[in-house]
């Protein structure tokens, strides 16, 4: 049987509604009420807020700019504020709630499991983006938009 | 400031931390002067600036009046603007046609060659007291051209154009060498003021692509730049040699985005003129932003002039001089291959003066950036803090590179102006330089 890190079972650990295994990200008591935590998860980066008993977890990256959001800093109305631009979202469902974003963030399933907090890193996006510092790597057509 | 130790702590090249005071000191600004631009090769003109006897253009070398101007005998040649009698600046315009100069306050009038020719009331000098032979313009101490592109020197010391270009004469022959018949000006150079240090607008031109999309964030956000901010940081940072730097980024994978969107009717004559190497990178790049150590720049970049243009490309080369330390005068040029059809030369023209110039929706955004860094960058408190160059600076040097010097993946990063700002040390801070 495989084990995580942690020393359990991976057939213990929670699996998504999609099928995916999913991966523990922080103890539910490390996360603050209005503040905004940051975690990877494999290729994710992820954001994730605690309501009450209640955690939610949304895409990391600003759909706007592609900035990575900050840590801790949720507004006074417990939206999610893009630091470069202003860009508001929901934390519920990543709806945009300011612009200049127009895209709402990716939302991620989240799973509370023995004090731990799960979360589903989701599927590799299809044109992930090549990292530019890697020997002869090239841009996608698709990051061209309507110049591609 | 002549403590040489002192100028060296200001740049910290492999810590990615530059001193505030390079770009406000007077003291750094008179060192610059004496150390680099007395010293370094400057571009002046374009051979197709003057192409008939007698026509001349004004440049500024080191901060002093030149005149280019092609003599009788069909030479292009560089004098220091200045009648010999007072000193009175000789060619008030800043370019025309002259059979001779004269001298607008006692008439002494010299000859498109520069010899002094004549003098007013000249039967009142005896042979001693005036001989013309030796009275002629002061020549800028060395002119030379590199593919129609002409350069001035003050110094005697200084090792020949060819030997200071070193590897750059590669890439520059990527942008103005690849028809047989080469680039020429198209219309005089848009000239204005900036209130900045001149190495901030080097500084932006070594390469920096990574201020695309806050700096010009509006033209992004009217869909003029590619969605992705990432989209433009593939390809290299290239350092040629020395502080001669330069990056080159593909655009999208499609055709007409190689070379870097020059138009069909011209591409044969890039294969057959360019070398395998320089093809290759011609090939797979649609940009490429750099600069000539120390003042000329030059962009090749494709730009939609609106938004339902399609990408078009220009090529602009500009002279940042500096005329204080919190001043620089621009001087930007258009070219085009002397191949180009009369259509072409109307799209890039178009494609060129909307965006960059003084009234290029690209040039507004960076000036102001440039003019409120150089006024804040003033302050005594404010230069108790370094600023940061620091992107990208773990990458290795790709070892495969097409071209010659080294080259860094990845165009968002701070390499290049590291190695800009390492070579304006040496030259403030060493007897040879170029050594």
């Amino acid at each position: 049987m495989l084990m995580d890190g942690n020393g359990r079972y991976m057939s213990d650990l929670p699996v998504s509604s999609a099928g995916r295994a999913m991966v523990r990200v922080a103890a539910f008591e490390d996360l603050v009420e209005g503040k905004l935590k940051l975690v990877r998860a494999d290729h994710a980066r992820i954001a994730i807020v605690r309501t009450g008993e209640r955690v939610r977890a949304v895409s990391a990256m600003c759909t706007h700019a592609r900035i990575l959001l900050a840590p801790g800093h949720l507004t006074k109305d417990g939206l999610i504020e893009c630091p470069m631009h202003g860009a508001m979202f929901s934390p519920e469902d990543g709806a945009v709630r300011c612009p200049p974003a127009t895209r709402p963030l990716k939302v991620h399933e989240v799973a509370l499991h023995g004090g731990d907090v799960f979360v589903d890193p989701g599927d590799k996006p299809e044109a992930e983006t090549a990292d530019s510092t890697k020997p002869g790597a090239r841009p996608s057509a698709a990051q061209w938009g309507n110049w591609g | 400031m002549t403590d040489k130790a002192e100028i060296a702590a200001l740049v910290d090249q492999d810590g990615g931390h530059i001193s505030r005071r390079i770009y406000t000191d007077p003291a750094v600004f008179e060192s610059e002067m004496e150390g680099l631009f007395r010293r370094a090769w400057s571009f002046l003109a374009h051979e197709s600036e003057v192409p008939e006897p007698g026509d001349y253009v004004e440049r500024q070398l080191a901060g002093e009046p030149v005149l280019v101007i092609r003599g009788k005998d069909g030479v292009v040649r560089a004098f220091l603007n200045s009648c010999r009698h007072r000193g009175m600046r000789l060619c008030r315009a800043d370019r025309g046609n002259a059979s001779f100069l004269r001298c607008p306050y006692h008439g002494w009038s010299y000859s498109s060659e520069g010899d002094l020719v004549s003098v007013f009331a000249e039967e009142l000098y005896d042979a001693d007291h005036l001989d013309k032979s030796q009275l002629g313009l002061i020549r800028v101490t060395q002119v030379e051209s590199y593919r129609g592109f002409i350069f001035g020197c003050w110094s005697e010391e200084t090792p020949a154009l060819s030997d200071y270009l070193g590897n750059m004469r590669f890439y520059l022959d990527i942008l103005v060498g690849r028809t047989p018949g080469g680039v020429e000006v198209m219309g005089p150079p848009q000239c204005w003021e900036v209130h900045t240090n001149w190495k901030f607008a080097t500084d932006n031109f070594t390469g920096d692509n990574f201020h695309l999309y806050t700096a010009h964030g509006s033209v992004a956000e009217l869909g003029m730049l590619p969605p992705d901010p990432m989209s433009l940081s593939f390809g290299n940072l290239v350092q040629a040699n020395r502080g001669h730097v330069l990056h080159i980024v593909p655009g999208p994978p499609i055709p007409e985005a190689e070379y870097f969107g020059i138009p069909e009717a011209l591409r044969p004559m890039v294969e057959q003129t360019l070398t395998p190497a320089q093809l290759e990178i011609a090939k797979g790049h649609a940009f490429s932003v750099g600069t000539v150590f120390p003042n000329l720049s030059f962009m090749q970049v494709m730009v939609q002039g609106d938004l339902n243009s399609p990408p078009t490309p220009f090529l602009s080369f500009r002279v940042w001089q500096p005329t204080g330390p919190t001043s620089t005068k621009v001087w930007s040029w258009l070219v085009v291959e002397k191949e180009a059809s009369e259509e072409y030369r109307k799209a890039t023209y178009e494609a060129y003066v909307r965006t960059f110039g003084p009234s290029g929706i690209f040039e507004q955004d960076d000036m102001e950036n440039w003019e409120e860094c150089t006024r804040v960058n003033r302050g005594a408190v404010a230069q108790r803090y370094n600023l940061h160059h620091g992107m990208a600076l773990h990458v290795p040097v790709d070892p495969d590179f097409a071209g010659p010097g080294k080259a860094w993946p990845g165009s968002y990063g701070e390499r290049t102006q590291l190695c800009f700002y390492g070579e304006w040390k040496r030259w403030l801070t060493e007897e040879e330089p170029w050594t």
